[in-house]
């Protein structure tokens, strides 16, 4: 295709076509306004900012446990790890120690949340692709995870489950066992779902050597988390910067190999979702073992929080290395507090990789780059 | 199934043999060979005519007048050019077998117009026949007379049938033949005479009975003689029915009703007419000769309908005819009218409900996929569920957007519709049931199906809306491009069965799979894939539902429609599912045709087209729910890769496999052509479906593992 592309001569006569913010497939409020010649297009310029909310505003005229609910804004596809950035960034302000079942919690449900993460983005992909059925097969597997999560925290999407020294609360009874049974049913799911979409040959004609990303390109663009990684960079803030209790688990990091095409192309950003999936399931056996051998308690909670300074805490979020910076001024509210995320990023990425891209693959690009549209604006 | 000669062989042979043997390794095998030859007996039985005699083939079957009817040998005996003649056995024309005069037009085929000859032959024997006749085709070469006889084991049933509806109707419209309904029905036999009409015959006891039988009565040539009608004999005709005939055409054709109790007089006897009279004008208007009779009728006014000008031995007089009955005399343009509503009614009507409960079924199959209930509360299990959309949508505010251009805009989605609904003209749902047997059949339905695209771009277009442009656009380059492929697999079709008219293509398939056309030889076999997947193309489906893909587009060409226009849109879409399914049944799958049923004991019964239909329905369903299958299961194309396919594979892969179908047609020797049969049967049919089942078998074992609830 790219040979058509690069031999077509404008002809000068631009349309402009103005897709989102109310869009199918944008994945939320976001703007893309498409210089095109017919199929073709010259760009597209990301115009963000429909679903900004102020978030880090807010953070700054409500406690530091208050603001934990406004954290699953951030990223509601994946709030968990929203929850245990700012968790994270608090108690290294404040200085505060976890408790090792607390961590192991917090770890088991940044897991589960990161499959049901990964199972919207690699179902609505295959979705604007334009198969409709591999979505409401993963999006039942993702309906399970949400089961359980709403078991330990009462919440399906917006969690507000993790806290400053810890997590709400401990496992319900029979929750581990209910957990292990389903990952046990989730492995071979894996597999099916790969013979379902991920090896179909349309689907692989469709997203091979389309908009490849080079590893130096992904690092000077800012991409982080899976993106990333499907350049060929081999970075996993879990295993590079660990935190929490991530160094006790074996686990490897997929990285893009260029299988089908290029490395870098959509259909790695693609497959490695698909083989996280299988570390995060590893990374959770090895939790629910571990975690029986930990101590009752489950929150250290500060009786006074009014720290001073300044700290930034990262986490492995789904859509890559979720960043929080917190300065404390002494008071119960913080003085100023900043997340940095991957969506923001991938903007420049669909502007820069859109010229010459047909107006169906653009969809594919937003989709295989997992945008979830409150993590750009917040 | 009509013979059996290899099988009562095999049989002897079997028995023969089994008193011979007793050990037990011996039995199997011989049980083996004789199932083996049974088989190959089922096999020849139920394929066409027999290898052996020079007249393999002769089509149509049903004959009517002004037919061209086709003669095949089985191989290429003919000589073109050489005086010809074609004899039925069991006709007879007097005392003789009948015999008409043919022409060679191939090396393998005669052919000849079923004339008045043959016609009057059929009409002489009581009408309608269905006769047993073996065919002998003689040349005469250089002086020299070659004889090719058909199989006398297997005469051809040949249907000699009376004149149908649109027949009858152009002889409504003659004029003289009305005017002859007319002096009947009052009871008169005049003839031109000097000054006037002269009344050969009064009819005074009027048979009504006897007078509407003759309406069910064959076709009578006009030649027939008072020795034929065998006057006053016993089973003859009356003399004066004899003179009732329509000596310059047919039997005369009534076009009036009797609504009131009819008299037992004539009308012309209980007012006075009578034999000698000369009717000199009736209603001022002067009768120079009978036909003019035809324009005069109006069928109203009072007690008296006509007033007839008589000279009655010199002397004139006025006799008024009474009004007896009521005849009308229905325009022509009323009879056509009526019969196209009939049959419009009767195919367009349940066309919405096809496409309805299709969309229902579609929905149904799509959960069944998914792992989803999908509709069960409108009617019983959902199923009216597309009625209540499609009231939603009529009750809609038709909404036209201010700056679309609002006449193309209102009249695009009526375009598609009408695009689809002709189609429904020629699909042949049984040989009795099809409301247009064109001999262009095929080029009609490939023609007709392109004004969708028209529609498409039209709508697309005049939106003025830009997603709208692009589906259209999209819609436009994809319906034109698949459309080349699609018509070039069809044609090896027509070349196999030698006619574009979707009946004949029927009939020149046989009920049994390796009988139809997919499995005739292998080239067919691939270009039903090539049709089957242009068709998806044209058809809007995925995986080639650019025009609309809502990821993409929105909601591509039809974005901006709203309300019943926007409900024509899907509904022409599914109805489409359903079209395909019956075009790739009637060219690849055999349409109606019934394993082991002959052609023409299934056109002579009732029940069997009733079968034939369901049959052909359900070859119609099969594809509709692998089309929607695939569209359930496959990702999009993109508009490069659709384009690249079209342009790159199918159209140069459609022409070759035409160009390989035309070949085997010349080639292929007789006795190879069931051998190629079976093993693309085999090959193509049997062993795929063979490891699909195995397939969809593992995948069931599995399913416990992978649909319990984890979670209970």
């Amino acid at each position: 295709m790219s040979e058509v592309i690069f031999a077509y001569e404008t002809s000068g006569e631009e349309m402009t076509l103005n897709m989102g913010p109310q869009h199918p497939s944008t994945h939320g409020v976001i703007r893309f306004i498409i210089k095109t010649d017919g199929e073709i297009m010259h760009t597209a310029i990301p115009d963000v900012g429909y679903l900004h909310r102020s978030i880090e505003g807010i953070a700054e005229k409500c406690t530091y446990e208050g603001f934990m609910p406004y954290t699953d804004r951030v990223d509601y596809v994946c709030a968990m790890t929203a929850n245990h950035a700012w968790a994270a960034a608090v108690e290294k302000l404040a200085d505060i120690k976890v408790p090792e079942r607390g961590e192991y919690l917090r770890v088991i449900t940044d897991e589960l949340n990161r499959i049901s993460s990964h199972a919207i983005g690699v179902g609505a992909m295959a979705m604007d692709i334009g198969a409709t059925t591999p979505f409401m097969y993963i999006l039942r597997e993702r309906e399970y995870v949400n089961d359980l999560l709403e078991m330990i925290c009462g919440a399906r999407l917006t969690y507000n489950y993790h806290r400053v020294g810890g997590v709400g609360w401990d496992m319900p009874t029979g929750w581990r066992d209910k957990c292990l049974r389903w990952l046990d049913h989730f492995e071979p799911i894996i597999d099916e779902y790969n013979r379902l979409i991920c090896l179909n040959e349309l689907f692989i004609k469709r997203l091979a050597n389309l908009a490849v990303v080079t590893g130096e390109e992904a690092i000077s663009y800012g991409m982080v988390g899976p993106n990333l990684r499907a350049s060929g960079v081999d970075f996993d803030v879990r295993r590079d910067a660990p935190y929490s209790v991530y160094g006790k688990f074996q686990f490897d990091v997929p990285i893009g190999k260029g299988e089908m095409g290029t490395v870098g192309d959509c259909w790695d950003r693609y497959y490695v979702r698909i083989e996280e999936w299988k570390q995060s399931v590893r990374i959770l056996r090895q939790a629910f073992d571990q975690i029986e051998k930990t101590e009752k308690d489950f929150w250290n909670h500060p009786k006074k929080l009014k720290p001073k300074g300044d700290a930034y805490a990262r986490v492995e979020a789904a859509r890559g290395d979720m960043g929080c910076y917190v300065v404390g001024d002494g008071t119960a509210n913080a003085y100023r507090a900043r997340f940095r995320t991957g969506s923001f990023n991938s903007m420049k990425v669909i502007q820069d990789k859109s010229r010459g891209l047909m107006v169906a693959d653009l969809v594919a690009l937003i989709a295989s780059l997992d945008i979830v549209a409150p993590e750009i604006d917040r | 199934m009509t013979r059996h000669p290899i099988r009562g062989a095999s049989l002897r042979c079997s028995s023969l043999a089994y008193s011979r043997t007793r050990r037990s390794s011996r039995l199997a095998l011989l049980a083996a060979r004789v199932s083996g030859l049974l088989l190959l007996a089922v096999l020849a039985a139920c394929s066409g005519g027999p290898p052996d005699a020079a007249i393999r083939d002769f089509r149509p079957l049903q004959i009517e007048r002004d037919d061209k009817v086709i003669v095949e040998a089985s191989g290429d005996l003919f000589t073109v050019g050489a005086p010809t003649t074609v004899t039925f056995d069991k006709i007879k024309s007097g005392a003789v077998p009948l015999t008409v005069p043919g022409r060679a037009v191939a090396r393998s085929r005669v052919l000849f117009d079923a004339d008045r000859a043959l016609e009057r032959a059929i009409a002489l024997q009581g009408g309608h026949l269905v006769v047993k006749t073996g065919i002998t085709v003689e040349q005469t070469v250089e002086g020299q007379k070659k004889e090719f006889k058909s199989a006398a084991s297997n005469p051809f049933e040949v249907d000699l049938f009376p004149h149908s509806l649109h027949k009858v109707a152009q002889k409504l419209a003659d004029r003289a033949s009305r005017a002859a309904g007319l002096w009947t029905w009052l009871g008169l036999t005049v003839e031109a005479a000097p000054g006037g009409l002269l009344v050969k015959d009064v009819v005074t006891k009027f048979d009504h009975e006897g007078f509407f039988s003759r309406f069910d009565a064959p076709p009578l040539d006009g030649k027939v003689t008072a020795a034929e009608a065998r006057i006053g004999q016993p089973g003859g005709m009356t003399e004066g029915e004899f003179a009732r005939l329509d000596h310059d055409g047919d039997q005369v054709i009534a076009d009036y009703e009797i609504v009131e109790e009819p008299v037992s007089d004539g009308i012309a006897a209980s007012a006075g007419l009578a034999r000698g009279d000369l009717i000199v004008s009736v209603d001022g208007k002067a009768m120079a000769s009978a036909d003019e009779m035809a324009g005069l009728w109006k069928g109203s006014g009072g007690e008296i309908i006509l007033q007839v000008g008589v000279q009655r031995g010199g002397k004139p007089a006025t006799i008024g005819l009474p009004r007896f009955g009521r005849p009308t005399e229905i325009p022509i343009w009323l009879i056509f009218g009526l019969c196209m509503a009939a049959a419009a009614t009767l195919i367009a009507l349940p066309v919405p409900v096809i496409g309805g409960l299709i969309v229902v079924w579609e929905r149904k199959i799509s959960a069944w996929m998914q792992s989803r209930v999908g509709p069960n509360r409108v009617g019983p299990n959902g199923w009216l569920q597309w009625l209540a959309d499609g009231l939603k949508l009529i009750m809609k505010e038709d909404l036209v957007p201010a700056a679309a251009d609002p006449y193309l805009f209102k009249a695009s989605p009526y375009l598609a519709f009408i695009g689809l609904f002709l189609v429904f003209m020629v699909l042949p749902f049984t040989g009795w049931f099809i409301v247009a047997d064109l001999n262009i059949g095929l080029l009609f339905i490939l023609s007709v199906t392109s004004l969708m695209v028209v529609s498409i771009i039209m709508g697309g277009w005049s939106s003025n809306s830009k997603w709208s442009l692009l589906g259209g656009m999209r819609s436009a380059a994809q319906i034109i491009s698949y459309e080349l492929p699609a018509s070039v697999a069809l044609l090896g079709i027509a070349a196999l069965a030698g006619s574009l008219s979707t009946e004949t293509i029927v009939g020149s398939q046989g009920g049994a799979p390796w009988n139809w056309f997919i499995f005739r030889n292998p080239f067919t076999f691939i270009a039903f894939f090539i049709y089957f997947i242009s068709a998806l193309a044209e058809g809007n489906r995925t995986p080639f539902d650019l025009p609309e893909a809502e990821s993409e587009l929105v909601s591509g060409y039809n974005t901006e429609y709203s309300g019943f226009r926007f409900s024509l849109f899907p509904l022409v879409e599914w109805v489409n599912l359903f079209v395909i399914g019956a075009v790739a049944g009637t060219l690849f799958l055999g349409g109606w045709r019934i394993p082991g049923v002959s052609l023409a004991s299934q056109d002579a019964s009732g029940w069997l087209q009733l079968a034939g239909f369901l049959v052909f329905l359900f070859k119609i369903l099969t594809i509709v729910f692998v089309i929607i299958w695939i569209r359930w299961t496959l990702p999009r194309f993109r508009v490069d890769q659709m384009m690249n396919l079209c342009w790159k594979f199918f159209i140069p892969i459609s022409f070759a496999l035409f160009i390989g179908t035309l070949v085997f047609i010349w080639l292929l020797p007789p006795w190879l052509d069931m051998a190629v049969r079976i093993v693309t049967f085999l090959v193509g049919g049997c062993a795929p479906t063979y490891i699909f089942i195995k397939k969809v078998q593992y995948n069931r074992s599995r399913y416990q593992e992978l649909r319990l609830n984890p979670l209970l």
